[in-house]
């Protein structure tokens, strides 16, 4: 009796210990649980912060950062919205009309939103290989670039906006990128070879296949109309230990002839590592990233600038179309980045703290 | 002298506290190869001299832990309970303590976090080698099968002096302890469980006063197709894990000599398979990744004891391979290691004890995964001293000096101190104290990795100390209640992250920040005993504040905010129960929200997980011994995730047929 009458304090206390647990469960801090739907207005106010996320967790997100308040409204804008999570590694945004199609490179799938609000227009559309960029080739028609398998050819779905639904897929070259709509036809930068192939959007059939120079990642048309493709240069590796490097070539920038057949000024680096073509409001100016800085070239120049507009390297750069304010992103790994406003000089104007990977910018 | 030692020991159930008891005059003869646990270090150095129950002792090492005066050691493996065959360490702590394992998925990559620090901030000993993986600086609790050793230990804090590179955060220890004069024993276990668990071990040993042999082997496969739900637009659509299908195997020997009246050799080789599909997270492609890992593991050592001295010199070899592939890369990896120690320690009557030591570690790693061959070494010399100038006052002081290529470590002093301040014939109080460096050697990732590696990264340092009480308390003859209190706080300088380099587009590992933890650390176990029944509990919780103080101006992170993957809150509540040939174990764990990576609000939600095992042991002859045993995990089928959209099973159980022989 004895031991059962001190045992009794002790079994009370065990017990209050474990509901004391299991009240600690609801002491979570507030997640935003409130469902806002935003209204956004097509007025170029908005830019839309690509957050790829860690590789292989499906933390990819949108921010949404409003120029006229100045202010990142919020860092997850789709779980906010959707109450789930958008996908994993968020490779980059078309926009067509009000809707947006994010390209999900991880989980091999394109999710569809609507702008205005950011509602998920349905499930994700599945059946992409590491899907990487998008464009609209024609009127309910959206091209997407996969690179299938690394190494080997890539090829570019082609999306019913009707129906949501890949009606087939077109063989281009190997790791296909960035795509460019020109002259009626859609330019596909293919990244681990030295072509441009070249489709007619009404067809779906490869017309030409451009040679340029290794390593093309991405392509502007200028106001006179040429064509710019900014080839990286390639490295190959021994395929067996200890994977010496066999190959190395540099960078180029390759101009496109008046009928954007063959190049008809290419100017090399010298070395590799050249990315992020980019063009100002009145395609008269390019930028590209390079050796860990921003350059920007006048259209009509014949040689590469010799000193960078930013000394800076970043994850992601684009340029606001309404006023050609730089936008860099800085990208940690392990925590969230942020990313810089620059004036077109180079001067910096301010920073805002985003998501994890920001690789890009939608102006919207 | 038991009864002495059962005042201070605090292993994990009381069950175990028995068992130590009543084996202690067996435990005291193991030697100084093994590590100990709490107890040990609290036992006044003659203690072994008083041991009357073996004349035949000839040899008394002195544990390493015995120099760890005034530290929080928790044991993992010395309760009674059946976990499942071929269950690995991760599994033993994340439901026994309330310890933070993040875990990828069931069986998938499992690292540790104690006291608020990250994976490479726990050191990983066996039998005082350090086997964590060289490349990543970490171990994988998930790829170390129990049945690999027979004890395992925790101790809190950092320890650098002791164990070395990456005892910052706290240090786990694996060891076989040697037991004399135990004949012939074994068992052989089988399960099967839900989503294609089956698994299988053995286990022999014989020992007399001369030789001590261990074999263990066990495997485990388990399909992990298990169901769970993701939230898509159209609502909660369920699925079944895709790719998570897992199979390993560990082998296990153990033999130790005695050599003449002072002498005693001890070889140990443990080598372990595992050949997992790597989970997709949900929502992410499955890429078909799959993970090889295999270690082996290979140690020899002699050991010489005198009345006041002793000398032992041991070398170790390990083989770490570590071979990743996806439907878009390889990568391979394999990493040897060759480990020599040797000490010599001054016995002071039974008051004091000095050692100094010196240890090298060479690593050599294949061309494959630097895209040449990297070696390193690395040396350390330290100087160990306990003192106890009272029966209840115990002192260590102990320095350790790390010589590591490229940039220069820091000396790592510890003090600890314990102090029983108060004794009656029921309750008993002790105080405890320690200070300690630390520091973490740079991985040959963080310095070789060929796009970013930095040779010249510094070594992380830590400072810490800690306080705490431990109090006994017996209100009648068959109730004990052991409880303790520990409160720590230490900093963490040069704390590396890999980053994006401004001026390349590599990421490369800086040493960006500094780092704070600090927190409580609260247990409390009880043990009853009326008749043939049995009762003992043990509730912990673990209070855990980690946040950086300053850093680099080129990290991100803001200073105050807690670190990702480290719950405030944690706790864990256990309790056995046994009547006749029953028992029945329960394991209720809470796990508080985490934070999913640093800077953003966004966070795991927290948790219970409650496993429970109902046994019942049939005696069929008097040597040979049945044990049934039905084992539930997950009881209130809980949707969770221990890491960020890794699905975990819901409620599932297995059945386990155990015979053993003695």
């Amino acid at each position: 009796m004895l031991h059962a009458h001190r045992l009794n304090p002790f079994l009370t206390r065990l017990f209050l210990a474990g509901a004391g647990v299991l009240a600690l469960a609801s002491c979570d801090p507030d997640q935003e649980e409130t469902k806002p739907i935003y209204n956004l207005s097509k007025d170029g106010s908005n830019v839309f912060v690509l957050n790829e996320g860690q590789y292989g967790t499906p933390n990819g997100e949108i921010s949404l950062f409003s120029k006229t308040s100045r202010e990142v409204r919020d860092n997850n804008a789709f779980r906010t919205v959707n109450q789930r999570d958008l996908g994993d590694v968020v490779q980059s945004m078309l926009v067509v009309g009000e809707q947006g199609y994010v390209v999900l490179n991880n989980s091999k799938k394109v999710q569809v939103l609507n702008l205005k609000t950011l509602q998920a227009q349905g499930d994700a559309i599945e059946g992409f290989e590491q899907p990487r960029y998008a464009i609209s080739a024609a009127t309910d028609k959206v091209y997407v670039t996969e690179w299938v398998v690394t190494g080997q050819p890539g090829r570019v779905a082609v999306l019913d906006t009707r129906t949501n639904k890949i009606t087939k897929t077109i063989p281009v070259g190997r790791q296909p990128e960035r795509l460019l709509l020109a002259n009626g036809k859609v330019y596909v930068a293919n990244s681990n070879e030295n072509t441009i192939s070249v489709i007619n959007p009404t067809t779906d059939a490869v017309e030409a296949t451009i040679t340029v120079q290794d390593g093309p990642n991405s392509l502007e048309q200028d106001q006179a109309g040429a064509i710019w493709v900014l080839c990286g240069g390639i490295t190959r590796y021994g395929s067996t230990a200890p994977y010496p490097v066999l190959s190395s070539t540099p960078a180029s920038l390759v101009k496109l002839n008046s009928t954007a057949t063959a190049a008809s000024l290419t100017l090399p680096f010298a070395r590799g590592g050249a990315s992020g073509l980019r063009i100002n409001t009145a395609k008269n100016q390019l930028y590209y990233r390079f050796g860990g800085a921003v350059y920007r070239m006048n259209t009509s120049d014949v040689v590469l600038p010799a000193t960078p507009l930013i000394r800076r390297a970043f994850y992601g750069l684009d340029i606001d179309p309404t006023d050609n304010t730089i936008y860099g992103s800085v990208a940690p790994y392990t925590t969230t980045g942020k990313f810089i406003r620059y004036q077109p000089t180079g001067v910096a104007i301010d920073s805002f703290n985003v998501g994890l990977l920001p690789n890009g910018f939608v102006f919207y | 002298m038991v009864r002495l030692l059962t005042y201070y020991v605090l292993p994990q159930s009381l069950t175990g506290y028995i068992r130590l008891g009543r084996s202690i005059a067996l435990l005291l003869g193991i030697t100084g190869l093994v590590t100990s646990t709490a107890a040990a270090q609290n036992t006044p150095a003659s203690a072994p001299d008083t041991v009357q129950a073996l004349p035949s002792v000839r040899v008394q090492g002195i544990r390493p832990s015995r120099f760890a005066v005034g530290s929080r050691v928790t044991s993992v493996l010395d309760s009674g309970v059946v976990l499942p065959t071929g269950a690995t360490l991760a599994e033993a702590l994340a439901s026994r303590t309330a310890l933070y394992l993040k875990e990828y998925g069931p069986g998938q990559l499992a690292s540790i976090s104690i006291r608020g620090t990250s994976a490479q901030h726990t050191a990983v000993l066996w039998n005082g080698f350090n086997v964590m993986l060289p490349t990543l600086g970490q171990s994988d609790f998930a790829l170390l099968p129990l049945s690999g050793t027979t004890r395992a230990e925790v101790q809190h804090g950092p320890a650098g002096a002791l164990y070395g590179t990456g005892a910052v955060g706290g240090s786990v220890l694996l060891s076989s302890a040697v037991v004399w004069g135990a004949g012939l024993q074994g068992t052989a276990q089988t399960d099967v469980g839900s989503y294609g668990l089956r698994a299988g071990s053995v286990e022999g040993s014989f020992s007399n006063q001369r030789v001590s042999v261990r074999t263990a082997a066990s495997y485990r496969a388990a399909d992990n197709n298990f169901p769970y739900s993701i939230r898509e637009t159209s609502g909660l659509v369920r699925r079944r894990q895709e790719n998570a299908a897992l199979q390993q195997w560990s082998v296990a020997q153990d033999v130790t000599l005695r050599v003449g009246q002072k002498g005693e050799v001890q070889a140990s080789a443990w080598l372990t398979d595992a050949d997992r599909q790597i989970q997709p997270a949900i929502g992410s492609a499955n890429t078909h990744a799959r993970e090889w890992d295999q270690s082996r593991r290979l140690l020899a050592g002699y050991r010489h004891v005198a009345s006041r001295q002793e000398a032992s010199v041991r070398v170790a070899w390990f083989e770490d391979v570590l071979n990743y592939r996806n439907d878009a890369t390889v990568s391979n990896s394999t990493v040897r290691t060759t480990q020599a120690q040797a000490d010599y320690t001054i016995n002071f009557g039974g008051r004091a004890s000095l050692r100094s030591g010196l240890e090298a570690q060479r690593f050599v790693v294949a061309p494959e995964l630097y895209r040449r061959s990297v070696t390193e070494n690395r040396f350390a010399g330290f100087v160990l001293m306990r003192y106890d100038p009272l029966p209840t006052l115990h002192l260590s002081a102990n320095v350790r000096q790390a010589v590591l290529p490229g940039r220069a470590a820091p000396l790592t002093p510890s003090l600890g101190a314990e102090w029983q301040v108060w004794q009656t014939k029921r309750q008993q109080l002790s105080l405890k104290a320690s200070a300690s460096r630390s520091y973490r050697a740079p991985t040959l990732n963080e310095r070789f990795w060929p796009q970013g590696g930095d040779p010249n990264l510094r070594p992380e340092r830590g400072y810490g100390y800690e306080g705490g009480l431990q109090h006994t308390f017996r209100p009648a003859a068959l109730l004990t209640l052991v409880s303790e209190l520990t409160a720590y706080r230490q900093l963490v300088d040069d704390w590396v992250e890999w980053t994006s380099d401004p001026r390349t587009t590599y990421t490369t590992p800086r040493n960006l920040r500094q780092v704070r933890a600090q927190g409580l650390e609260v247990s409390s176990q009880a043990m009853w005993q009326s008749g043939t029944y049995r009762l003992s509990a043990r509730a912990s919780y673990a209070l855990t504040q980690s946040e950086k103080t300053k850093g680099n101006a080129t990290d991100q992170l803001a200073p105050g905010q807690q670190l990702a993957y480290v719950p405030l809150h944690s706790a864990a509540l256990t309790t056995e129960q046994g009547w006749h040939g029953w028992q029945l174990t329960t394991a209720l764990r809470y796990t508080g929200y985490r934070y999913i990576y640093s800077g953003n609000g966004r966070y795991l939600p927290s948790y219970v997980l409650l496993n429970a095992t109902l046994g019942y042991k049939l005696k069929l002859t008097p040597a040979l011994g049945l044990l049934v045993a039905a084992q539930g995990f997950n009881l209130t089928n809980q949707a969770y995730q221990v890491y960020e959209a890794r699905a975990m099973p819901p409620r599932w159980g297995s059945l386990s047929l155990r015979l053993s022989w003695r």
